[in-house]
């Protein structure tokens, strides 16, 4: 019996320890990370488990460039995407490795991508996608959030709706999405 | 008191220790009283309610709560069921309704735990990687705590992960995670059905498990052959289902009441359903490449093995005939491409099936068989009065010819009770 009572503290701290492992991952990325804005597309779908959230698609995972070297890759490998800031400050991926980059560069470690559209000139485009892909938020805000997308969309000025990432060593979390600089954890009535 | 006769040195303590282990094994042999089952339920009840309404809560996403706060929320209730847990083991080690219900809040509190963590962060991801984790964490608590709900729990958990990653089109092959997993699992099932064979959890168990298998062995299959997913799924399903029945006659299970084993009915139940669905004629019409049979035969040789081999130990091949006859009759229909041929053999080994299943009810009075056979005869019957393909006249003189046979067998039945009653 005390042996079984050894054994059970002893998973104890190592559930507790994973548990704990998870959360200083993530914490550090949001402590130590630098933020980036991307620009994002909002959908409003529901996980049983987890609560409910929002999904999120950026202009980002879409990218087009003319070097030849890229059109060769087996698409099973993982990738790096460096980021950079654009002209209107927003996040763009400057380039694609199948290295990882040196420390201290910021970057997103894309597991899944693929080969999306060749043009008959030399421009080829590649779909990648993010780590970061949903945001949860409270029940009734999630179906607001994405109507406030929808309907900011429907002017002109394409830069309506970002997420804050936090970037380090290749990991991201979303710290927030704005909507027209709202944020949407902040409930209309 | 028995620290009193220690203390006393009327006793050694390792005799002291003999004593208790003894009397656990004698308490653990005996079954509960009504009392005790009912106070089992209910905390494990209690236990499950208050574990899901944690995970309820989470779901409803606290946002006003900082992520420190929200955190917290996570860690607290598992730290507290830990807590509970090891007070158990310490300090109520024999009662059941204490370890029943401390396993299944350290179970389901890992898993909100997980989950708000996942929640809070924003991390996307395949539920089946979380499910992964809290499976392989949770997994130790049923073998610690000896707790049935807790195994319970851990092999619905599991099967629910296997099945999200199986039928994940991109992910099949990571499903060893799931029979890694079913191994660990198996040795506790084992120690279950040798201690209790009759009781109800391993019922409980032995149909969860049959389920289980039920829901992965296909994914399995896929694996390794290509064409488990086209018209051919039948036969790869009839191939599982005789695997089923070899199963539920292996010993610890052969002695257990068949409708409990969860196996035996299941393959039955397949069996019959295939069967069915083989009757009807376009099936048959569906030409096949030669050797897509080779693997199939192949696969069910293990299991008519070991079926062969069991009747052979149990010293009369009868008991086991009626069920290889279905199987059989399809593998080799199939196997020889015949097409009307086909379509009269698997009407054949229905109506044999069914007269056999009746013959060995009305026989030994089993209740269960009979009908089955009766059942199986009904649904042909119909199926093939509503088959415009066949002849009025072949119709009309098959149901006669069955319905004098029924009146037969009822009349044989009835005299047969009563000349018992008689003996009686």
């Amino acid at each position: 019996m005390k042996l079984r009572t050894y054994l059970l503290m002893g998973l104890c701290v190592l559930q507790l320890g994973v548990v704990g492992a998870q959360v200083y991952r993530y914490q550090r990325v949001l402590e130590q990370g630098t933020p980036y804005r991307f620009l994002a597309q909002v959908v409003d779908p529901y996980d049983a488990l987890r609560g409910k959230y929002i999904t999120l698609e950026f202009a980002a995972e879409a990218f087009t460039t003319n070097n030849q070297n890229i059109a060769n890759w087996d698409t099973t490998q993982p990738l790096y995407a460096i980021v950079t800031q654009d002209a209107q400050g927003f996040a763009k991926i400057s380039q694609l490795q199948t290295t990882a980059p040196a420390r201290g560069q910021h970057y997103l470690h894309i597991q899944n991508w693929y080969y999306a559209h060749q043009d008959d000139g030399d421009q080829q485009t590649i779909q990648l996608s993010f780590p970061m892909e949903r945001f949860y938020l409270k029940e009734d805000l999630a179906p607001q959030a994405e109507q406030r997308y929808n309907e900011a969309n429907r002017d002109d000025n394409p830069y309506n709706a970002y997420a804050v990432v936090y970037l380090l060593d290749g990991k991201a979390v979303i710290d927030d999405i704005k909507i027209n600089n709202t944020s949407v954890k902040i409930p209309i009535d | 008191m028995l620290q009193k006769w220690v203390d006393a040195h009327l006793i050694s303590p390792t005799q002291a220790d003999a004593i208790l282990g003894y009397e656990q094994a004698q308490m653990n042999a005996t079954p509960h009283t009504g009392t005790q089952r009912l106070l089992i339920a209910f905390s494990v009840i209690g236990a499950l309610l208050v574990g899901l309404g944690i995970i309820l809560l989470l779901a409803h996403n606290w946002d006003e709560f900082s992520r420190s706060t929200k955190l917290m929320i996570a860690i607290t209730p598992l730290i507290i069921s830990q807590g509970l847990a090891l007070f158990t083991l310490q300090q109520k080690p024999h009662s059941a309704p204490w370890k029943e219900s401390s396993a299944t809040l350290a179970w389901l509190t890992l898993g909100s735990a997980l989950a708000i963590v996942s929640q809070t962060y924003h991390l996307g991801g395949h539920l089946g990687d979380l499910l992964s984790v809290w499976m392989v964490l949770a997994l130790p608590l049923m073998y610690l705590l000896r707790s049935q709900m807790a195994a319970i729990l851990s092999l619905i958990g599991i099967t629910t992960m296997g099945a999200l990653i199986a039928y994940d089109e991109n992910r099949n092959a990571e499903q060893w995670r799931y029979w890694l997993l079913l191994a660990a699992w198996l040795p506790y099932y084992y120690q279950q059905l040798k201690n209790t064979t009759q009781s109800w959890g391993t019922a409980v168990f032995s149909w969860l498990l049959a389920l289980s298998l039920s829901v992965m062995s296909l994914a399995f299959l896929d694996l390794f052959f290509d064409d488990v997913r086209d018209h051919l799924v039948a036969l790869y399903c009839m191939v599982i289902a005789l695997c089923f029945y070899a199963i539920s006659r292996i010993p610890l299970l052969d002695a257990m009441r068949p409708m409990r084993t969860g196996f035996r009915p299941l393959a039955v139940l397949a069996f019959l359903w295939i069967s069915f669905v083989y009757t009807i004629e376009n099936i048959w019409s569906h030409g096949t490449e030669e050797w897509a049979y080779g693997p199939i035969l192949l696969l069910s040789l293990p299991a008519w093995g070991y079926l062969m081999y069991r009747s052979y130990t149990q010293k009369s091949p009868t008991p086991y005939l009626p069920s290889l006859v279905l199987p059989a009759a399809f593998l080799l229909a199939h196997a020889l491409s015949l097409q009307e041929e086909g379509f009269i053999i698997s009407n054949l080994a229905i109506i044999i099936y069914g007269v056999w299943m009746i013959i060995k009810g009305a026989q030994n009075y089993a209740i269960g068989k009979l009908n089955l056979g009766m059942l199986s005869l009904a649904g042909l019957i119909t199926l093939r009065f509503f088959d415009e393909d066949i002849p009025f006249v072949i119709k009309g003189i098959t149901f006669i010819m069955i319905g004098i046979a029924f009146f037969v067998a009822n009349l044989w039945l009835i005299k047969r009770q009563s000349a018992r009653k008689e003996a009686v």
